[in-house]
C-alpha cells in the first residue's frame, strides 16, 4: 500500500433551496445574528457580515468570510454557499465539519433540498516518485500510452450517493496525487456524521487503489 | 545577490525546492521584518520555529527578499490567531493560558475529552477583557472540562467562585468556607451577554458584595 499525506484540502458546498426566497421573507437580520452567535469563536465580528441587495426581490446575499479569506459563507435567495480552502491538518477537518454543520443550522431546514459537494485534495506520496509508477499500472495493454489520471464514478459505503472522483498527478507536488471529488447530499441537515460518512467512503475508495492516509491524519472514527 | 554556495545549509535546502512549493503565507502583526545581512541568517524573535526565508528566482538566479514566510497556515492556525488577537489586551499569563487551551486536541486528557469549543473560549476571553476594563481583578484559573467547555475559577481563603462557560450561557457557583470548615454553596445562571451579573459574582467573591447576586430557586 502506498501512503499519501494531505497537503491541502478545499471544499465547496452548495445547498440549493427548494424554492427561491424573496428578500422580505429571508429575515437577513435574524440570519446575521445567528451567524454571529455561532461563528464568533472563529473571529467573526458584526461588521464583517454584510448583506448585498440588488433589487427588492431575489437579488441579494448575506456574506461573511473567516480564516483570512480561506472561508466564504453566503446565503442568497436560492442557495447556501460554503467555501473553505487550505485545510492542512487533521484538526482542520473538525473545523470544516463544525462550520458546515453550523451553517446548515442557521438556514431553516425546510428551505433546503439537495446539496452539491466538491472537494479538491492535494497529497504527496510516500515513498516519493511513485505517482508516475502508480498510474503506469493502468497503461494500455499494448503499451505506448501512459495515463496520468483516473476518473471513476461509483457508490462507496457508507455514502448513499454516487461519488465521482478524478485522480491525477499533482501539478503542485511533483511526487503527489491530486484528487477532485464530486457528490451530492440529499437531506435537509448536514451533521458531523454526514461528514464522517463521506470521509469513510473516500477512505474506502482510496483503499481500492491501495492508497491510504497515515493513521494520524485520518479523522474517520472506526 | 547571493549565490547558492554562500547560503547556509538551511537556505540551500530551501532555495533548491521547486518554486511552486514556496508559498507565502499571511504574516501576522507580531513578526518583525529586518533587512537581512548578505552573509548571515539572523535569528528573529517572535517567530514560529518553522519560519523560512523568501527567495525570488529570476533569470539572474536566487535573490533574497525582505520578508519571510512560515509554513502555510492551516485553518486552525488562523482560528487561533484570531482568538489570540482578541485576547491580546489580557495579561501575558492569561494570553499564554488561552494559547494552551487552543492547542488542546481531542482526547487531551487521555480519556476521550473533547477539544475546547471555540465559541466558549471566545466568550471567556470577551468576559475577561470586559472585566479588566471595569476593574482590576485577580487572575483566575481557566480550566478545561471533559466535554470541551471551560471553567473560570477564583480561589480565596473564605470564598470560591466558579463560572462555567456553556453553549447557552454561564453557570455560576459560589462557595463560602466557614471557620469551622463548613461550606455553603450557591448557584446561578445567566445568558452569554450578562457580564454584569458575572461581575457581581466576582464582587461577591472578592468580598465587595456580601449577598450572592443570583436569586434563590
Amino acid at each position: 500500500m502506498a501512503e499519501i499525506s494531505l497537503q491541502s484540502l478545499g471544499i465547496v458546498i452548495d445547498g440549493m433551496f427548494t424554492e427561491a426566497v424573496p428578500f422580505l421573507d429571508a429575515d437577513c437580520g435574524g440570519l446575521a445574528k445567528k451567524c454571529l452567535q455561532l461563528f464568533s469563536g472563529y473571529g467573526l465580528k458584526a461588521n464583517q457580515i454584510s448583506v448585498r441587495r440588488r433589487d427588492q426581490v431575489f437579488n441579494y446575499e448575506l456574506l461573511f468570510q473567516l480564516f483570512n479569506g480561506n472561508g466564504t459563507f453566503k446565503i442568497s435567495s436560492e442557495r447556501l454557499h460554503i467555501e473553505l480552502q487550505n485545510a492542512r491538518l487533521k484538526v482542520d477537518f473538525e473545523i470544516i465539519a463544525d462550520c458546515v454543520t453550523k451553517m446548515y443550522e442557521i438556514v431553516p431546514s425546510t428551505r433546503l433540498g439537495t446539496s452539491s459537494i466538491a472537494a479538491t485534495i492535494q497529497t504527496t506520496m510516500s515513498p516519493p516518485a511513485t505517482a508516475a509508477r502508480f498510474f503506469s499500472a493502468f497503461s494500455t495493454p499494448k503499451g505506448g500510452i501512459d495515463p496520468v489520471g483516473i476518473i471513476i464514478r461509483a457508490l462507496f459505503e457508507p455514502w448513499p450517493q454516487k461519488i465521482k472522483l478524478v485522480m491525477e498527478e499533482s501539478a503542485v507536488h511533483p511526487e503527489g496525487l491530486f484528487f477532485a471529488l464530486y457528490t451530492d447530499h440529499i437531506g435537509q441537515g448536514f451533521s458531523r456524521e454526514t461528514f464522517s460518512n463521506l470521509e469513510k467512503a473516500f477512505t474506502e475508495l482510496l483503499g481500492k487503489y491501495d492508497l491510504h492516509f497515515p493513521k494520524s491524519e485520518s479523522s474517520a472514527k472506526s | 545577490m547571493l549565490s547558492l554556495a554562500e547560503k547556509t545549509p538551511f537556505e540551500r535546502e530551501f532555495a533548491e525546492r521547486p518554486t511552486q512549493q514556496k508559498t507565502v503565507v499571511q504574516s501576522t502583526t507580531k513578526i518583525r521584518v529586518l533587512l537581512p545581512e548578505p552573509s548571515e541568517i539572523q535569528a528573529w524573535e517572535d517567530l514560529e520555529p518553522s519560519s523560512e526565508w523568501v527567495y525570488a528566482y529570476n533569470d539572474s538566479g536566487w535573490t533574497p527578499l525582505i520578508g519571510l514566510t512560515g509554513r502555510p497556515a492551516a485553518l486552525v492556525d488562523l482560528a487561533k490567531s484570531s482568538l489570540l488577537d482578541e485576547a491580546a489586551s489580557l495579561s501575558a499569563s492569561l494570553v499564554k493560558r488561552v494559547k494552551e487551551l487552543t492547542e488542546l486536541s481531542e482526547n487531551w486528557d487521555g480519556d476521550h475529552a473533547k477539544p475546547i469549543d471555540w465559541n466558549v473560549l471566545n466568550d471567556v476571553v470577551r468576559f475577561l477583557k470586559w472585566l479588566g476594563e471595569q476593574q482590576h481583578f485577580v487572575e483566575p484559573f481557566i480550566v478545561p472540562t471533559f466535554n470541551g467547555l471551560l471553567q473560570i475559577e477564583w480561589h480565596g481563603e473564605k470564598r470560591l467562585l466558579e463560572i462555567e462557560g456553556v453553549k447557552e450561557g454561564w453557570v455560576v457557583g459560589g462557595t463560602i468556607i466557614h471557620d469551622d470548615s463548613r461550606r455553603d454553596y450557591f448557584e446561578g445562571q445567566c445568558s452569554k451577554e450578562e457580564f454584569g451579573k458575572l461581575r457581581k459574582s466576582y464582587d461577591w467573591f472578592s468580598g465587595v458584595e456580601e449577598v450572592w447576586p443570583f436569586p434563590e430557586k
